[in-house]
This record gives C-alpha cells, structure tokens and sequence, in this order.
C-alpha cells in the first residue's frame, strides 16, 4: 500500500498530491511540470515536503504531525532513472551489488542469480558500463534497484529517451517484475501506451495536482482535454480474450464479452486477457448494421452517457457487454441519429487503430 | 665513450643533492596529498563561510613571490616563530636548517598546484551517480571512497606530479626559509645555484642540469601513462 498526501513548494511550483494506491504498478501519468518527478523525488527523500505523510506498506517515510522523516539511505527506495546511472569504474556485477558491499542491505534481498537470470545479464557480468548498449545499462539500472532490497521502486521515465526497439527489449523485464508484484512499482510516464502496457493503478496529475486517481481503466477515459486542449480524443481500455487466429490473413480473433473482434497482428495464445486501447477517434457509430464498409469489428452497444466536448463534437461513451468504450462524433451526427442514452447502436472499431498491450 | 661516461658520472656531492631532492619532495607531496584532497573536495562540493578565503589561502603561495612565502614560514615555523617555538619546546622538534623544513617549504609552494587538479576532477564527477549510490545505501564516507575517490583519481594522479614536478625546482621560499646547507637543505636547484656561484666546475653544472631535465620529462611521461591507463580502466576509451 502507497500512501502519498503531501504539500508544499519547490522553487516557484506549489504543489499537493494525495492518493492511495494498493496496485503491483502505479503510474504516475501527466504532461512535464505536472509535479510527476517532485512526487517520485519526495517519496525518495530528495525533496521534502512542508506538510503531509509519505507511508510505503508499514513503514512510514515522512509524517509532519509525528516530525518523522527517514535518511533517504534508509528508505530502501529502488530508484531507476531514465539516464541509468551505472558507476562507470565499476564492471556490471560491481554495479549490481552495490547495495550489498557499500550500503550494507544484504537481509532478505533478492537472490543475485534470480534477478541476474529474470533480467537476462548473465553474460555481460564482466563488461564495463561504458561498452553497453542503452538497453542493456537500464536493465542492469533495475537490477542494481532490485538488488538493494527495496520496499518500493521508482521508475522516473525509464523508457524515455530509448528507441522503440530498445524499449521494446526492456517491456517485457519491466512486465514480468510488474506481474511478480514483490515490490510496488511508481511509475513515471508520459507514454500512455506504457501506463496501459505496465500499471494497475494510474495517478493523472497537472500542475502541481492529482487530478483523477483509480484503476487504469477508470482514469484512461479521463486522459485528455487538460493535455491537448481537448484536440486529441480520449481513449478506452478493454479486457480481451484471445479466441483463435486466422493464419490466411494474419489475424487474431478476440472476445470482447461475448462479441468477436479482429486485430490485425497475430497474438499468442493465453489464458488472461489482453488489454486493449482504443481511441476514441477510431471509434464509429451506426443505427443500422452497416454492410460493405473496410471497419472490420462491428460490434453492438448500449450508449451509457453523452458528453459535449464543445460546439463541434461530442464524446459518446457506450458499454460493449459490460466493457466501456468511447465514441468520438460530430455534434451534427448526434443530432441527426438522435443518439442518447440507453440507445442501442452499432459501434465499428477500425481493427489496425488498436493498440495492443500485452 | 668512456670519456663521455665518465664526463656524466655524479660526484658525491651531486648524488647527495639528487638523493635530498627526490626525499624532500617525495616527502613534501605524500604529506600534502590528503590534505590536498581534503580542501579540494570541501571547495569542489560545499558551500560554507570563509569560501572564498579559504579558496585565496590555497592559491597565495602561487601569486607572492616565494621569498615571501619562505619569510612567512621563518617567521612562524624558525625557532622563535611562534608555531616553531612551541614545537621545540613541545616535541623538541624544529623545521629549521633541517630537510624536514626543506620539504614544509616544497609542499607549500606546491600545495595550490595540487589542489587544482583533484578539485577539477571532483567537480568533474557527476553528482547523479552520488545521489545513486545514497539511495542504494552508501553512508557520505562511502559514496566518497567508492564513488568520488575512484572516478576523481586522474586528478589525483596529476596533483602527485605536478606537485612533485614543483617540489623538486623550488628554490626561493626554500633558500629563504632552511638555507643552502649541504647533504641537508641544499636540494638539486639549490646545488646547482651554488655551483653557478663558484665558477670553475661546468661539468657539475651540466650534469645536474641535464638531470633536472630528465626528472622533469620523467614526471610528465608518467603522467601521460597513468592518465591513459587510468582511462582504460574505467572504460571512457570504449564509449
């Protein structure tokens, strides 16, 4: 359980943050001056607030009324930045054990073999940071975080500033450390297709503020306007089912409640539901089946509530067998198929605008 | 051959002189290193009152003329001096006309040549990686002898030599201060004055001229050496 309620100011930015999170992942999500690092840095101990309480499971990090405030050495806080920080005199296996010869934590950490082996470092143990790849440093940055026996891990943007091959090598470690769910994890992000990929729990935050807190299905819905000056459209995140995959044509088909959907990619098979983003702007609506058209998932809803984004459109949201999804529309489309609430309509998802999450 | 052999070959007197030399600044750079390294990482990382006076102490034996600097240590450290009158009645120990003060003088005058490069080289590190290491918890006196220490031993490495380079030509505040007193203060550029003002030995002369020189060169080249190898190993040659 992170506790986090806390006030205070830093140089010219106020701020006060207050959320719970029980989730593996919680990711802190908003443009940058969000308060997105002073938060991370004030749960490491870097910065101190005013006034509040910082707790971490049982171990309470600061708290004003009590005049607490633990040394940042003995917060145990893994911190993975995004430039990752590696000693550059000191070979990966020095760099790995840091924490065990200068900082003293050796009780109850992790297996060095388990997390050389989760991480895939056994064979650079003997190499030097500066003759690692990009990839690779951030993966030993984790492993040195893991290592340090770690009540909690910080993750400050530690994708960003890789290329998307390199982030692609680094997911699948940070979704395995996520589903272990040892130690929680904050993450930090400005990529929504991380959050989605990675957290549970999603904190969106703006100046200084938490705007919205809860599941990432909950908030996702939330994330725009304040962003993009409401120009990028809202998006939905929907548990799928994997259902078989059709190799004339390289799809996949998934089950979407008890409705079929078409992804045009081809998924392994797997027992736990994939998450799926779907844009709102990807999303069309139609009174009658609509026969002929290039949108390959059809599929059929119940409109839950119609909301004006301003004088041009409207974002519409509708429930797929239980599964919410939003619809972006034109205010004169609305108008014209006299859409409202409880109306049961088609809703077409163009299958290549979805965006997979593992 | 061996008319040039034996040209080159040092007199008992010159071999004394080198011998002193290479001990008093030996012993002068050794003593003055920690503390070296000590000032230069408290100007490098803190902020504190007397910075700045601190900071213009350290470098005053490189702007006043080394005379000066070897009258003020006669004054405080010669027998009567005020620090060198407690020592004697103390320790029964005195700097003066001793090789212990030729060497106080040496590592005086090299002190600000010493304190330059380390402070260079710490500031040169990057307090990213010490902040990493507190979060991975390393205590200050830790992240210094793992982090600061390692990654700031070029610098290190170049105050020992150019500190000693120094120590081995420094004449004015020495000559001041100890004196020109054969097998005990008289040190190679001391020597090689003393034979430039008694003509008739030019061998003598040459000799230790082209001695000081080969020191010298010495000096840098194994500088050169440390500093490379020192790069190799901490891997900035691979990136």
């Amino acid at each position: 359980m992170l506790e986090v309620d806390i006030a205070g100011q830093r140089g010219e930015f106020n701020y006060a943050l207050s959320f719970k999170s029980a989730a593996n992942v919680t990711a802190l999500f908003g443009v940058s001056g969000a308060g997105k690092s002073t938060l991370i840095d004030a749960i490491s101990g870097h910065v101190l607030p005013e006034n509040g309480r910082i707790a971490v499971g049982d171990s309470v990090f600061f708290d004003t009324i009590n005049r607490k405030n633990i040394n940042v050495r003995k917060r145990r806080v893994g911190h993975i930045f995004q430039d990752p920080r590696l000693f550059p005199h000191m070979n990966v296996k020095r760099n790995l054990t840091y924490a065990r010869w200068a900082g003293w934590r050796n009780k109850k950490a992790a297996s060095f073999d388990d997390i050389v082996d989760m991480l895939g470092l056994g064979d650079l143990l003997t190499r030097m940071p500066a003759s690692l790849s990009g990839g690779e440093r951030q993966r030993v940055a984790i492993g040195r975080a893991l290592l340090s026996d770690p009540r909690v891990l910080l993750m400050d943007e530690p994708l960003t500033g890789l290329d998307h091959w390199r982030k692609m090598e680094i997911m699948p470690y940070f979704e395995r450390l996520a589903n272990e769910g040892g130690v929680p994890i904050v993450y930090v992000s400005h990529d929504l297709d991380e959050v989605v990929q990675l957290a549970d729990h999603m904190v969106l935050m703006d100046g200084g503020r938490v705007l919205h807190h809860g599941s990432v299905a909950e908030v996702l819905p939330k994330v725009h306007g304040q962003f993009d000056q409401g120009k990028h459209a809202p998006s939905a995140l929907i548990d799928a089912h994997f259902e078989s995959i059709d190799p004339s044509w390289d799809m996949t088909w998934l089950k979407i409640g008890r409705q079929n959907f078409a992804l045009s990619e081809k998924l392994e098979p797997r027992a736990e539901p994939y998450r799926v983003r779907i844009d709102a702007s990807d999303v069309a609506l139609a009174l009658n089946e609509p026969r002929g058209t290039s949108f390959q998932n059809i599929l059929y809803g119940r409109v839950l509530t119609v909301e004006k984004m301003g004088s041009a459109y409207s974002d519409v949201t509708l429930s797929i067998d239980g599964q919410p999804i939003i619809a972006r529309v034109t205010n004169k489309a609305l108008n014209e198929m006299s859409i409202t609430p409880d109306l049961q309509i088609f809703v077409m998802i163009k299958s290549v605008a979805v965006e997979m999450a593992l | 051959m061996d008319a040039i052999l034996s040209y080159l070959a040092l007199s008992d007197v010159e071999t004394s002189a080198i011998l002193l030399s290479l001990k008093v600044a030996g012993v002068a750079v050794l003593v003055a290193l920690p503390l070296a390294l000590l000032v230069a990482f408290l100007l490098a990382r803190y902020k504190f009152p007397g910075r700045t006076a601190l900071n213009v102490l350290v470098l005053l034996p490189l702007v006043v003329p080394p005379v000066v600097t070897g009258y003020l240590l006669l004054i405080a450290f010669g027998r009567q001096g005020f620090i060198g009158k407690f020592l004697f009645e103390t320790f029964d120990f005195s700097f003066a006309f001793q090789w212990t003060g030729a060497a106080l003088a040496a590592g005086v005058m090299a002190f600000p040549l010493m304190v330059r490069p380390i402070r260079q080289a710490i500031e040169a590190v990057n307090r990213d990686w010490e902040v990493t290491a507190r979060t991975l918890g390393a205590g200050r006196l830790t992240v210094f002898f793992t982090i600061i220490f390692p990654l700031a031993l070029p610098g290190l490495i170049a105050a020992l030599i150019l500190g000693f380079a120094k120590a081995l030509g420094e004449f004015g505040a020495t000559i001041t201060f100890v004196s020109n007193i054969p097998d005990e203060t008289r040190t190679l550029p001391l020597a090689i004055y003393s034979l430039l003002q008694s003509p008739g030995d030019e061998g003598g002369l040459w000799r230790l001229t082209i001695f000081s020189i080969l020191l010298a060169v010495g000096a840098v080249v194994l500088s050169e050496v440390m500093a490379q190898r020192l790069k190799r190993l901490s891997g900035e040659s691979d990136a």
